[in-house]
């Protein structure tokens, strides 16, 4: 979960259903978060110090939107390098 | 859009003993449920339909707040050290600023050994008490969760020696020095407040501090 919100977020700063959002399509509807799961997610990394968060309107709402600190983004390409490896892992042992 | 009302109003419920980031959380979550429903709408929901099935997406009220709150480890541990800040600013009543102000002269010299050291062990216990809570504060800012809860409970004891030793020297004082009952009288409630926010703060620090010090549920 933590790999997939920085993930997103990553790509550009986003609010709490935006990252959902970006989740689904970029998935092709095939990862469905448990929504009220998302905002516990990015407090947590939020107090962790891999997001910032600062408030904005947008389209007429007041939005929290969150954004990648350095340390976040040094965080996710260690889990990406870490999944990859698991990934490749996996595939040669089921191929 | 009575299904999404329902739910912030039953979310508003589960955090009303949970104050911290009630606010911020109610504030985004009603930002994602009408987004939500307006995008079930562009897709041919009707709107109470859309309200309904965006709720549903989000999952119940009791375990949002739950997690919601267990994420907040260094909001809680912020208000902890304040509130640990706060006692010893009432507890400086008791310890300096009632007896400096209604002390009657003291009989003696030189001041009894006994007194003595239970006026040093007090000063001293707060000292250290306000250095601990000054650092937890800072630890919390810096988001170091487990720094600031080892300062916020070394804080915490220091300041019940301090209110303890100080407790005990307010009653051996007034018994020593004829018309020191005043000093008594407003020195005990002064440092019984101080106690329970001593003890509230501690209990903040431990159920909001950092989650793998929490109870699992």
């Amino acid at each position: 979960m933590d790999f997939l919100l920085l993930a997103a977020i990553a790509r550009q700063p986003l609010h709490g259903y935006g990252v959902v959002e970006a989740i689904r399509q970029a998935t092709g509807n095939e990862l469905d978060l448990a929504e009220g799961t998302v905002y516990p997610a990015l407090y947590r990394l939020e107090r962790a110090g891999l997001l910032a968060s600062s408030w904005k309107t947008v389209r007429g709402r007041r939005r929290r939107i969150y954004r990648l600190t350095r340390r976040g983004r040094t965080r996710l390409e260690r889990e990406r390098r870490e999944w990859t490896a698991f990934a490749g892992a996996v595939e040669a042992a089921t191929a | 859009m009575r299904a999404i009302d329902a739910y912030l109003r039953e979310l508003r419920r589960e955090m009303r003993f949970r104050p911290i980031r009630r606010r911020r959380l109610l504030a985004e979550v009603e930002g994602h449920l009408r987004d939500s429903a307006e995008a079930l709408g562009r897709a041919g929901r009707a709107p109470d339909e859309a309200g309904r099935e965006a709720v549903t997406r989000f999952g119940p009220p009791g375990a949002v707040a739950a997690e919601a709150v267990r994420a907040a480890g260094p909001a809680g541990l912020s208000w902890a050290a304040g509130l640990l800040l706060t006692a010893l600013a009432v507890f400086s009543l008791p310890l300096y600023a009632i007896p400096e102000n209604t002390l009657p002269a003291a009989p003696w010299a030189e001041r009894p050994g006994h007194l003595t050291w239970k006026l040093h062990a007090a000063l001293a216990f707060y000292g250290v008490a306000l250095a601990a809570a000054l650092l937890a504060l800072t630890a919390s800012w810096l988001k170091l969760s487990r720094v600031a809860l080892g300062a916020l409970l070394v804080s915490a004891a220091a300041l019940a020696v301090s209110a303890i030793a100080g407790t005990v020297l307010a009653v051996q004082w007034a018994a020593a020095v004829p018309g020191s009952g005043t000093t008594l009288a407003l020195s005990l409630p002064a440092t019984a407040v101080t106690g329970s926010i001593v003890a509230v703060a501690t209990a903040v620090a431990l159920l909001y501090g950092p989650p793998s010090m929490q109870r699992a549920e």
